[in-house]
């Protein structure tokens, strides 16, 4: 079983994932940690919000994560935000602290999924402690809507841009043809999107 | 000649948008996919009139985009984006000198 700090979860069963961009491998590092700039360096990037920081744990390094992390004293609190982790390639966005594990420890080049835990700073990992629904729902409500907002943001300025070629007489069909592809794609990410959030809540929306 | 506004965002559709957007309105635009190749361009030609650019990304990230360019003695007006709105973010933005700050999604009139 894999410890999360504030979930506790099957070997087998998948972590969620936070950002479909990161992978990372297994020679990641956290090269330094600056605190007062809320700021930790090294390969891989993920941001952190709103939340102590707690442990930052890859299973298939865990010591040498855990051992990075005592770079922050305990009980810290970073209250710049949000700040940088660095790990190895790709982007993760995390309200509280995070644990990552190999989805296949054979591969060099493993892609990892990043979960959240709500454990304080610097404590050692809780495995029989469940997140709280009451940090859990907020987080995945933020997840949810940071998600959404990227397809969001393209729709409008697709939209947008239409609109004023239109009003300049400047949009061929081919033009509009084009744009609204990408808009009812976009509108396909967003489906997909709130899809999973749904299936993984077990509605029946 | 136009000014140009250059693209910095790792989600490809938003930057497309952006620059279909920035297009439209009759602006020079220039799309990077991450801040490591914007700033690649930039030390080659540094001529940009306005930068647009997502604060959260792999890699280097808004606020060491811009450090480096504090260190570098540029200055570049910058619109921060971002898919977290959040005060201490905006004043993050702000404090290492964002023209301005936008939550996604964005009245892209605000930009122009």
């Amino acid at each position: 079983m894999a410890a999360t700090g504030g979930v506790r979860r099957d070997r087998d069963e998948p972590f969620e994932k936070i950002s479909a961009h990161l992978r990372t491998t297994r020679t990641s590092r956290i090269l330094d940690a600056d605190v007062a700039a809320g700021r930790v360096l090294g390969r891989d990037v993920a941001t952190l919000c709103d939340k102590p920081l707690a442990v930052f744990v890859p299973v298939a390094a865990r010591s040498e994560f855990r051992s990075r992390v005592t770079l922050l004293p305990a009980g810290a609190r970073i209250d710049q935000w949000p700040i940088t982790f660095a790990t190895a390639s790709g982007e993760v966005r995390v309200l509280a602290s995070v644990e990552a594990r190999a989805a296949d420890d054979a591969a060099n080049d493993a892609e990892l999924d990043w979960t959240l835990v709500s454990s304080p700073a610097a404590e050692p990992l809780a495995e029989d402690q469940a997140e709280d629904p009451e940090d859990a729902f907020p987080r995945r409500f933020a997840e949810l809507a940071h998600d959404l907002k990227q397809p969001l943001a393209a729709i409008i300025s697709y939209a947008r841009g239409a609109i004023l070629r239109s009003r300049s007489g400047g949009l061929t069909p081919a033009d509009l043809e084009g744009v609204l592809e990408i808009i009812v794609a976009e509108a396909g990410r967003a489906a997909a999107r709130l899809k999973r959030s749904d299936n993984n809540s077990g509605g029946s929306t | 000649m136009n000014p140009t506004v250059h693209v910095v965002d790792d989600d490809a559709a938003v930057r497309g948008g952006l620059e279909w957007f920035f297009e439209s309105a009759g602006l020079t635009v220039a799309g990077y996919a991450s801040a490591e190749e914007f700033l690649e361009r930039y030390e080659q030609a540094p001529d940009a009139e306005c930068v647009v650019l997502d604060f959260s990304m792999p890699g280097l990230n808004g606020i060491e985009l811009f450090e480096r360019f504090t260190d570098n003695g540029w200055t570049l007006p910058a619109i921060f984006l971002t898919g977290h709105g959040t005060v201490p973010t905006a004043v993050q933005a702000l404090k290492y000198g964002a023209f301005d700050f936008l939550e996604k999604p964005f009245a892209d009139e605000e930009l122009l």
